[in-house]
C-alpha cells in the first residue's frame, strides 16, 4: 500500500494545488470561473438554439426541482411556456429577444451573490458561462419553448387526420368474392382474388404443377425437408380425389412443421445463443427456441403464442412454459465489456423491444420515434416512450429448466452424499490414547476392553469435549441486526428476509456500493460480523452475483461503519468522540422498501474505526484485510468459493457505547469493474470483549457453543455435533469424497426471461433519444391514432392484449402478410417490416384484407391458414416462367405463375443431410455445433472455439445450429441468414460465387455426397441406371430426364476410369480414409486401402456424382 | 454453351450482365430479388447488378481504400500529439473542470497525468511532428495527412470499433466498404471488391466490422484468411483436382442450363454465372495471396516474408488487392490496446508495424496507385493523458482509453497530402481546434470516392439508412 502512494503516478493528492496550477495552461480552452466579481455578461452563443436539445436540459437538471411541475418557488414555473413568460413573485424572468434586461440572465450568471440561481445552498452548482451563453442566445432568439412547439404540434395532427385515411390503419373487413370469368379455375377465396387481378391484366394463369414438383414444393414449405422418394412415389401413383389435401394434412402434422416454421419466427425474434458485442460469451436461451417449435407443433393461436411471449410471466397462474416465452424479450444483445454501464444497454435493450413489437406486431416503424417525433405516421416521440414505459418494469433472470434426467442425477449423487454424512461418526477412528482417558480406564484393563463401536463412540465424544471447550471459549455472542432502510446506488431490489438478510436481485450493474441502516440493537458494540450467505435464486447458489462473472463469489472493495441518532451521540466507551465524519450517501436510486422511519430524523453519521479484519475464507488475492484499506481497487474476494457461507469479522477500534434509538449504518462498497457483488447477506454486532475471530460456524452452533451442554436438547446437541463431523480433521478422507460428489452434482439448464417488477421503475422520455438526457417522466400508454388501450392496470400484459385485439387494424394483416410471403417469396404487401403511409402499396389489398379477417374470426389458427393458401389453385400453379410472362410480370407480383426461389441457408443443409441419409431428426435441446472451418469462430474477438459435435448431433437440422452473433456460421453467412441482431422481416436472397464455393467444397456437403454415395451403393439397384434415379430422387424428388440421366451416366463414366487410376483420390474423393476433423490420412493409407477394395472406386464415382446433384440448382430450390 | 436459353431472358437483363466484375454478372438476377422484395436502392445510381460498377455522383479523388483499423486505440500522445505541458504537470491529477461531465466509467478520476517517455521531432517540409517511435513514417512525413481532432461517441472497443466501421454503436448496420461496394459496385474482375484480413486475430466488434448488415449479402467484406484457405471454402476438397473440379462444374452448368431451358427462371442463369465466377476465384485467390512473385526488394521494404502470417505481409497483399481493382481493402491489427505499460508495449507495436506501413504508402506512390487509393490509419478510440494503475486488474504505467480527442493519418486518394489538422488543449484531453467526428469522417472518405453522404441511401425497416446517420460534415481541409 505504501509503495502505491509513493508511485507519483498512481494518485494525486494535491488535487487543489494542481488545479490551481493547471488553470494557467488550460485557460485556453475555457473561461476562467474563479472571478465571478465585475463579471460581464457572457456573451450570447453564436448559433440557432433548439430548446430540446440546448435549453430544457439546463432547465431540467438545474431549475426543475424548485421551478418545475411539482414544486413552485416565488410562484416561477419554467415548464410551462406561457407561466413561464408570466414569470413569478418578482416579476417577468424573460424578456423575449432581449437576453441582458432579462432577470433569468442576470440570475443564472450570478451578478449577485443574494439573487444567484440556482442558490448557492441549493447543492446545484453555478451555471457555466457556456450554458448562460446558451440562454441568452435562447432569449435573443425569441425563447421559443419546444423545437416541437405549435408546428410540431400541428404536424402531428395533420398526420392523425391522415391516419383515418391510410388503408392499413382501418379495421379490416371481410371484401366480397370478386367476380371471375374461369368460374372452374378457383379451388378457393384466395383464387377469386388472384384470378381476377390476372384476367384484369389478361394474363392467364399457369397450370397446375406435376405431384413431383407439388409434393416437393409442399414438403419444403411445411416441413422444410424433401419428401423420401417412397413418398413421393406414393403421392404421385394416389388416385384418390383427394390426394393433394390429405399430403397437407399429413405434413401439418408433422413435428418438423414447427422446425420450418420456428425459422420464420426466430428471423422476427432475432434468436441467437450468445450475447452479442465484444465478449459475445454464449447464453442459454434454447429452451426459448424449443417453445417456439412447441407452440407451432400444437397449433398454438397466434393470439396467445403473442400474449405469453409478450407477458406469459403475468398470466394468471402462469406456466413455467409461459414464463419461457417470454424469451422473446430476452432475445436483445447485451454488452459485456468492463468498465461501461449496464444501464445504459439495459436501456438499449428496452429500445429494442419498443421497435421489435412494433414491427413484428404492427408493421410500424415505432422506432423513428425514438429521437423525434415518427416523419411519417402519426406517432409522437412522446408515445415511442409511453410504449417503452410498458417494457421497462422488468427484471431479467435465468431460470432453470428442470430436465428429469438431471433431476435424478442429482438425487443420486445427493443421495450418497447424504449417506456418507450419516456414517460420518462410524468412521471416527479409534485413537486408543485418548479412549483410555477419555473412559479413565488404564491400559492395562484390556481384558474388559468394551466392544469396537462403544470405543469410537468413546473416541468420537473425547475429541468433540476438547473440540467444544475451546470452540466456546472463541464463541462470541452475535446480535443480527434488523435492517430498516437500505439502498443499492445501481438500481439493484433488495429484499428483506425473515432471518433480517438482505437479498439482491433485479438489475446487475457492474459496481455498486450498498448502504443498509440498523436500529442498534445493543449499547455497547465491540464487534461486527458479516455473512455472506448462499441462496438458491443466485448463480451457483451464491453468495456473489455478477454482469460478467457469475460464479457464485463476490468482491467487497471497502465495509465502512457509522452510526447516527436522535442525539448523534456514539462515544467511544472510553475517549471523546471520533470526528471522522463520512460524506453523506449520494445514492441515486432507493429501490429498497423502507420502514415508516423517516430518515430526516436521523442525524448525520460518524464514521467508526474498524480493525483486526479476520475471514472465515479468501482468495489469495484478496484478503479480508482489503475491505479496510482505503482503497477501492482491492477488496476481500471470494473468488473459488461459490455455494458457501463466509464470514468476515472486524472489531471496532475501541468499544462504541451507543445510545437508545441510535442507528448503524453499514456501507458496502463493491467497486471493481468485471466484479462481483454481494447477493445475499447478514449483519451482526457483539458487545463482546474483543478479540474476535471469524468462523465458518453456522450461527446457530456458535449461539449453542455459548451454553453449557447440559442445557442443550437432543437436538442441538445432534446440530452441534454434526457441524463437528463436517470439520473434524480425523475425517479427511470423507470430507473429501463429499466434496468431489458435491463437484459432480450437474446444474439443470437455464433460460432467460422477464420478471415483473413488483415496483415499476420510472420512465423517461429521452431528449434526442439520448440514453444520457433523461427528460420528462412517462407513464405507460400506445399511440393514440390506434385503438384504445381498455381500462385496467398498464403492464406488459395489457399490452399484450392490446395488440391481439380484434379491433387492431394491423396484426391479422401483418402476419397474414408474413406467411404469404413466406410462401410467395414476397408479400402482398413488399415492406413486410412498414404498413405506415411510407410503406408499399399491397398487390391485392382485398386478398391482403380477406386474409387478415380469416385468420383473425378462425381463432388466429395458423393451420387453417396455411392449409388455405396451399390448397389454393394459385399456390399450386406451376412455377414455369414463359418468356412473355418474364416480360410482362418479371416479379411474379400478379402470381400467374407458381413460387420459385432458393430455399433459406438452413434449409440447405437439411436437404442436403436428408437427401444423404445422415439427417438426425431428433427435436429440441441445447444447440449444436456441425463442422465449419477452422477459424471463423476462432476468429472473433472472443476467440470461441467451436466445439464441432461429433456422433449424431453432427447432423441435426439447420434451426439447431449454434448462433454465433459475432460469428455467424461460415455457411449460412454467405447464404444470407439474417444478422441475429435486429427483427427480420424478410430474407434477401442473393445469388453469390461464395455460395458456389460453399456447396461445393464445404466439407459438410462432401460428407452428405458421400454418405448419398454410400447410400445408393448399398440401398440402389444393380445397375448404373437404377442407382442414378435414386440419387436424383432424393435430392430433386422427380426422376431424371433422359438427357440428364445420359449426361450423369457419362460423367460416372468418367470418373470411374479416373479413380481406377488413381486409387488414393478414390479413397478420399469416397471419404473412406477421412474421419471428421482429422483431416486425411497418409497417402499410403489412402492407396493402400483402395487397391484392396476396388468398391472404393464405386464410392469415389458415385460421390462425384452426388456432388454434382446436391449443387444443383433445383437442389436447392422450392419451385 | 447453349445461347438460345438465354433468348427467352429479356435483353436487359442480360446486358446488364456484360462486362461486370467477380459477382457482378451472378449478382444481376439479385437485382429482380431485390425489386422483388421491395428494396429500392437509392442513391445507387445504375440498374446493373449490385456489383456491376456504378458512377459515382460526382467526379470521384480515390477508387480504392485501405483501410488500416489498429484495433485497441493506439495512443495519440505517444505517437502524434505531443504535449510538452504533460512533462510539466506528471503525476499530478486532472484538474476538475476538465473532467466535468464526463461519462466515462473506466476513468479513474484521481488518476495523474502521465508524459510521454518518447521524443518527438518534425519532419519532411511539412514539419509533421511525430513519435521517435515511428522512424519510417517519417520518411514519408510529406505525403501523409495528420488530424489530430478525432472524436468517438464510445469509450469500450466494441461499440466504439463497430461505430466507427459502421456509424452506428449497434450491431447490425452495414459496414463503410459495404457502404462502398453498394454505392461504387466492384472493379475487381475474379476478387470481391470488399476484401479484410487480420493477421493478429478478430476485433472486439467481430464480423459487425466489416458485415453487409441490412444489404445484400454481395457487400459483405471477404475475409481473407491467412491460414486455411485464403476465402473459406475456395480449396477443392480432397481428392478433387482442377481438371475434376472443371468437369464437375461443367455438369453442373450444363443441368442447370437444361433447367433454365425448361423453366425460364433468371435466378438459374445467376447461378450458372456464380460458379463460373467461384472457378475463377479458386484461382485468383491463391494467386493474390502468393507473395513469391513480387522482388525482393519489394519484400525487404515491407519487411514481408512469403507464407508467413504478419502485418507486413497484409500491407503487401492490400496492395496487389488494390492494383486488381479490389474496391475496399481492411487490415486489422488488433493489438494497440496498452492498458499497463504504454511505452514499452507501443514500442513492440510499432516496432511490428511502422516499416510496412510507411512501405505502404511509399510502394503505392511508386507504382502510381497512391493518386487513387486512399489510406487510413487509425483505431476505435484513443488514449488518456492519465495513466492507468490498477494493482487488482495487473495493470500500470497504462493509459485508458479516450474517445474525446486522438489522432489519424490519411495519405493517397485525393487528400492534401504534409498537414496537421486540429488540435487538441494543453493535456491533449479535449479537441479545441477543428474537430472531426467519426460521422465527418465517414462524409469524408465517401466524399473522396465521389460519394454524397447524404444521398447514399438504402431503404430498410421502413427508413432510407445513410452510413452517417443524421450527421457528418466533409473535412475540406483534408482534401487536395
Amino acid at each position: 500500500m505504501s509503495s502505491r502512494r509513493t508511485n507519483r503516478f498512481t494518485r494525486a493528492r494535491n488535487a487543489l494545488a494542481c488545479a490551481a496550477a493547471l488553470s494557467v495552461v488550460m485557460c485556453a480552452a475555457r473561461a476562467d470561473a474563479e472571478e465571478p466579481k465585475a463579471k460581464p455578461l457572457p456573451a450570447p452563443a453564436e448559433k440557432a438554439i433548439d430548446f430540446d436539445d440546448d435549453i430544457n436540459p439546463i432547465f431540467q437538471k438545474n431549475c426543475a426541482s424548485c421551478h418545475g411541475a411539482g414544486k413552485q418557488e416565488s410562484s416561477f414555473r419554467l415548464d410551462i411556456e406561457a407561466a413561464a413568460k408570466k414569470g413569478g413573485d418578482n416579476g417577468p424572468a424573460i424578456v423575449a429577444g432581449d437576453s441582458a434586461n432579462s432577470a433569468l440572465i442576470k440570475r443564472v450568471a450570478g451578478a449577485d451573490a443574494d439573487t444567484i440561481m440556482p442558490p448557492a445552498d441549493s447543492g446545484i452548482a453555478k451555471l457555466s458561462d457556456d450554458q448562460v451563453s446558451l440562454l441568452r442566445a435562447w432569449i435573443d432568439q425569441g425563447a421559443r419553448w419546444s423545437a416541437s412547439g405549435q408546428a410540431a404540434a400541428d404536424a402531428l395532427e395533420a398526420k392523425r387526420k391522415a391516419a383515418l385515411k391510410h388503408w392499413a390503419f382501418q379495421r379490416p373487413q371481410r371484401p366480397n368474392l370478386p367476380p371471375v370469368k374461369a368460374k372452374d379455375w378457383p379451388r378457393n377465396a384466395i383464387d377469386h382474388f388472384v384470378l381476377a387481378r390476372l384476367e384484369a391484366a389478361g394474363i392467364p394463369p399457369e397450370s397446375e404443377s406435376d405431384r413431383y414438383a407439388l409434393i416437393r414444393r409442399l414438403s419444403l414449405d411445411l416441413t422444410g425437408l424433401v419428401p423420401t422418394v417412397e413418398e413421393a412415389a406414393a403421392f404421385v401413383n394416389d388416385k384418390s380425389p383427394d390426394a393433394y389435401e390429405q399430403l397437407v394434412e399429413r405434413l401439418l402434422a408433422s413435428p418438423h412443421y414447427g422446425e420450418r416454421w420456428a425459422l420464420w419466427w426466430l428471423d422476427i425474434a432475432r434468436y441467437a445463443d450468445t450475447n452479442g458485442y465484444e465478449i459475445d460469451r454464449p447464453r442459454s436461451i434454447w429452451p426459448y427456441r424449443d417453445w417456439v417449435i412447441t407452440a407451432f407443433n400444437a397449433n398454438m393461436p397466434f393470439n396467445q403464442f403473442a400474449v405469453e411471449q409478450m407477458a406469459g410471466d403475468l398470466l394468471p397462474h402462469a406456466t413455467p412454459q409461459q414464463r419461457i416465452a417470454t424469451g422473446f424479450h430476452r432475445n436483445t444483445f447485451y454488452n459485456e465489456e468492463g468498465g461501461h454501464d449496464p444501464e445504459q444497454f439495459r436501456w438499449e435493450a428496452i429500445i429494442d423491444r419498443v421497435s421489435t413489437t412494433g414491427t413484428a406486431f404492427l408493421g410500424l416503424t415505432i422506432g423513428c420515434a425514438q429521437c423525434h417525433d415518427h416523419k411519417y405516421d402519426p406517432i409522437a416521440q412522446n408515445e415511442f416512450y409511453e410504449f417503452f414505459a410498458f417494457l421497462n418494469n422488468d427484471d431479467e433472470p435465468f431460470v432453470e429448466v428442470p430436465q428429469d434426467r438431471i433431476a435424478a442425477e442429482r438425487a443420486s449423487l445427493l443421495a450418497q452424499i447424504a449417506k456418507i454424512e450419516t456414517d460420518l461418526a462410524s468412521h471416527f477412528p479409534i485413537d486408543e490414547k485418548a479412549t483410555a482417558s477419555a473412559t479413565g480406564a488404564s491400559a492395562e484393563s484390556t481384558a474388559k476392553e468394551p466392544p469396537l463401536e462403544q470405543r469410537r463412540a468413546a473416541a468420537l465424544e473425547a475429541k468433540f469435549e476438547q473440540w467444544r471447550k475451546q470452540a466456546a471459549a472463541e464463541a462470541r455472542h452475535w446480535v443480527v441486526m434488523e435492517p430498516i432502510h437500505w439502498t443499492s446506488k445501481h438500481n439493484q431490489t433488495l429484499t428483506r428476509l425473515d432471518d433480517n438478510s438482505l437479498l439482491a436481485s433485479g438489475d446487475l450493474p457492474e459496481v455498486d456500493s450498498f448502504e443498509i441502516r440498523y436500529k442498534a440493537p445493543l449499547t455497547k458494540i465491540t464487534g461486527l460480523r458479516l455473512e455472506a450467505l448462499p441462496h438458491p435464486s443466485l448463480p451457483e447458489d451464491g453468495p456473489g452475483r455478477g454482469y460478467l462473472i457469475s460464479d457464485g463469489t463476490f468482491f467487497l472493495s471497502e465495509i465502512n461503519l457509522a452510526v447516527s441518532g436522535s442525539a448523534a451521540n456514539a462515544t467511544a466507551a472510553n475517549s471523546p468522540p471520533t470526528n471522522s465524519a463520512t460524506t453523506s450517501s449520494t445514492a441515486t436510486n432507493n429501490s429498497a422498501a423502507s420502514s415508516a422511519e423517516t430518515p430526516a430524523a436521523v442525524s448525520p453519521p460518524r464514521k467508526l474505526g474498524l480493525t483486526h479484519p479476520t475471514a472465515s475464507y479468501s482468495h489469495k488475492g484478496g484478503p479480508v484485510s482489503n475491505a479496510l484499506d482505503g482503497i477501492k481497487l482491492t477488496g476481500w474476494h471470494t473468488k473459488d468459493g461459490a455455494g458457501r457461507r463466509h464470514v468476515a469479522v472486524f472489531e471496532t477500534s475501541e468499544p462504541i457505547a451507543l445510545e437508545a434509538c441510535s442507528h448503524l449504518s453499514v456501507t458496502l462498497l463493491q467497486n471493481l469493474a468485471h466484479a462481483q457483488m454481494i447477493g445475499h447477506f447478514r449483519i451482526s454486532v457483539t458487545e463482546e470483549k474483543p478479540p474476535h475471530q471469524a468462523s465458518d460456524m453456522p450461527a446457530e452452533v456458535e449461539s449453542l457453543l455459548l451454553k453449557s451442554p447440559e442445557q442443550w436438547s437432543p437436538a442441538d446437541r445432534s446440530q452441534v455435533k454434526s457441524y463437528y463431523l463436517s470439520i473434524a480433521p480425523e475425517l479427511k478422507q470423507e470430507h473429501k469424497a463429499i466434496e468431489a460428489l458435491r463437484k459432480k452434482l450437474p446444474r439443470q439448464p437455464t433460460t432467460m426471461v422477464l420478471e415483473a417488477r413488483a415496483e415499476p421503475r420510472v420512465s423517461h422520455k429521452y431528449v434526442r433519444g439520448d440514453f444520457h438526457r433523461p427528460g420528462p417522466e412517462m407513464t405507460p400508454n400506445v399511440p393514440r391514432f390506434l385503438h384504445k388501450l381498455p381500462d385496467g392496470p398498464r403492464n406488459r400484459l395489457s399490452l399484450a392484449r392490446w395488440l391481439v385485439d380484434d379491433q387492431n387494424p394491423l396484426i391479422g394483416r401483418v402476419i397474414a402478410n408474413q406467411l404469404w410471403q413466406c410462401y410467395f417469396g414476397r408479400g402482398l404487401v413488399a415492406t413486410p417490416e412498414d404498413f405506415g403511409t411510407q410503406g408499399a402499396a399491397p398487390t391485392h389489398p382485398e386478398l391482403l384484407d380477406w386474409l387478415a379477417r380469416e385468420f383473425i374470426d378462425g381463432g388466429w389458427d395458423l393451420k387453417h391458414m396455411h392449409r388455405s393458401i396451399v390448397t389454393s389453385a394459385a399456390y399450386r400453379q406451376s412455377s414455369s416462367a414463359t418468356p412473355n410472362k418474364v416480360e410482362v410480370d418479371p416479379e411474379n407480383l400478379l402470381i400467374s405463375r407458381g413460387p420459385r426461389y432458393r430455399v433459406h441457408a438452413e434449409l440447405i443443409r437439411d436437404v442436403a443431410l436428408q437427401a444423404s441419409g445422415l439427417l438426425n431428426p431428433a427435436i429440441g435441446g441445447p444447440s449444436v455445433f456441425p463442422p465449419q472451418p477452422k477459424g471463423v469462430s476462432e476468429a472473433s474477438y472472443s476467440k470461441f472455439e467451436w466445439p464441432t459435435s461429433n456422433g449424431p448431433d453432427r447432423y441435426r437440422r439447420g434451426v439447431y445450429t449454434f448462433r454465433k452473433r459475432t460469428a455467424m456460421y461460415a455457411a449460412y453467412s454467405v447464404f444470407d441468414a439474417p444478422p441475429q441482431n435486429i427483427c427480420a422481416m424478410k430474407r434477401i436472397r442473393s445469388n453469390t460465387p461464395l455460395q458456389g464455393l460453399a456447396l461445393l467444397n464445404d466439407s459438410a456437403m462432401i460428407e452428405a455426397a458421400q454418405a448419398l454415395a454410400a447410400k445408393v451403393i448399398g440401398e440402389g439397384p444393380s445397375d448404373d441406371q437404377g442407382k442414378l434415379r435414386l440419387a436424383f430422387e432424393r435430392c430433386l424428388t422427380r426422376p431424371p430426364s433422359e438427357a440428364e440421366a445420359t449426361k450423369l451416366t457419362d460423367y460416372l463414366a468418367v470418373q470411374r476410369k479416373r479413380f481406377e487410376s488413381d486409387a488414393g483420390d478414390a479413397a478420399k474423393v469416397a471419404g473412406v480414409d477421412v474421419k471428421p476433423d482429422k483431416g486425411e490420412a497418409s497417402k499410403v493409407n489412402a492407396e493402400q486401402l483402395a487397391a484392396v477394395d476396388p468398391a472404393i472406386v464405386e464410392r469415389a464415382a458415385w460421390s462425384a456424382v452426388a456432388r454434382v446433384l446436391l449443387n444443383l440448382d433445383e437442389t436447392i430450390s422450392k419451385e | 454453351m447453349n445461347r438460345s436459353v438465354f433468348s427467352t431472358i429479356s435483353r436487359r437483363y442480360f446486358l446488364s450482365e456484360c462486362s461486370l466484375g467477380l459477382g457482378g454478372m451472378a449478382m444481376a438476377s439479385l437485382m429482380n430479388a431485390d425489386a422483388g422484395a421491395g428494396v429500392t436502392a437509392q442513391g445507387a445510381a445504375g440498374d446493373k447488378g449490385p456489383l456491376g460498377p456504378k458512377p459515382p455522383h460526382f467526379p470521384a479523388k480515390a477508387k480504392s481504400v485501405i483501410f488500416l483499423f489498429m484495433g485497441g486505440g493506439p495512443s495519440q500522445l505517444d505517437l502524434f500529439d505531443y504535449k510538452p505541458t504533460l512533462k510539466k504537470y506528471e503525476g499530478q491529477e486532472v484538474p476538475d473542470s476538465v473532467l466535468k461531465g464526463a461519462d466515462l466509467p473506466f476513468i479513474e478520476r484521481e488518476a495523474a497525468l502521465m508524459a510521454s517517455p518518447f521524443k518527438f521531432s518534425r519532419h519532411g517540409q511539412s514539419g509533421a511532428e511525430l513519435s521517435e517511435l515511428l522512424p519510417n513514417l517519417a520518411k514519408i512525413a510529406d505525403d501523409i495527412s495528420i488530424v489530430r481532432s478525432i472524436r468517438t461517441d464510445a469509450f469500450n472497443h466494441a461499440p466504439a470499433q463497430i461505430f466507427l466501421n459502421s456509424g452506428s454503436l449497434l450491431l447490425g448496420r452495414p459496414s463503410m466498404g459495404a457502404w462502398v461496394n453498394y454505392g461504387l459496385g466492384s472493379e475487381a474482375e475474379d476478387l470481391p471488391a470488399y476484401v479484410v484480413m487480420n493477421p493478429g486475430g478478430g476485433p472486439s466488434g467481430g464480423a459487425s466490422c466489416w458485415t453487409n448488415g441490412f444489404l445484400p449479402s454481395a457487400h459483405q467484406g471477404v475475409m481473407f484468411r491467412s491460414q486455411g484457405d485464403p476465402v473459406l471454402f475456395v480449396s477443392n476438397p480432397p481428392g478433387y483436382d482442377t481438371k475434376m473440379q472443371r468437369e464437375s462444374l461443367d455438369l453442373i452448368n450444363q443441368l442447370n442450363q437444361n433447367h433454365l431451358g425448361a423453366l425460364g427462371d433468371p435466378e438459374i442463369a445467376g447461378r450458372i454465372h456464380s460458379y463460373e465466377m467461384a472457378f475463377r476465384l479458386q484461382s485468383s485467390a491463391p494467386e493474390l495471396m502468393d507473395l513469391s512473385s513480387e522482388s525482393q526488394e519489394t519484400l525487404d521494404l515491407y519487411g514481408a516474408k512469403p507464407g508467413q502470417s504478419s502485418f507486413a505481409n497484409t500491407c503487401l497483399l492490400a496492395r496487389r488487392l488494390v492494383e486488381r481493382g479490389v474496391r475496399f481493402v481492411s487490415c486489422i491489427l488488433v493489438d494497440w490496446d496498452h492498458h499497463s505499460d504504454v511505452a514499452g508495449s507501443l514500442k513492440k507495436s510499432c516496432g511490428n508495424t511502422d516499416q510496412a506501413t510507411a512501405a505502404l504508402v511509399a510502394d503505392l506512390k511508386r507504382r502510381g496507385l497512391l493518386d487513387d487509393t486512399l489510406v487510413i490509419w487509425g483505431g476505435e478510440f484513443g488514449r488518456t493523458p492519465m495513466v492507468e494503475d490498477n494493482p487488482a486488474l495487473g495493470r500500470k504505467l497504462g493509459r485508458d482509453h479516450h474517445p474525446n480527442a486522438y489522432s489519424m493519418w490519411f495519405a493517397g486518394g485525393g487528400i492534401r497530402p504534409g498537414q496537421t489538422i486540429g488540435a487538441t488543449d494543453d493535456l491533449g484531453y479535449h479537441v479545441v481546434e477543428d474537430p472531426v467526428h467519426i460521422h465527418d469522417l465517414h462524409a469524408t472518405i465517401l466524399h473522396l470516392l465521389g460519394l454524397d453522404h447524404t444521398k447514399l441511401t438504402y431503404r430498410y425497416q421502413g427508413r432510407n439508412f445513410r452510413l452517417t446517420d443524421v450527421s457528418g460534415n466533409v473535412v475540406s481541409k483534408l482534401i487536395a
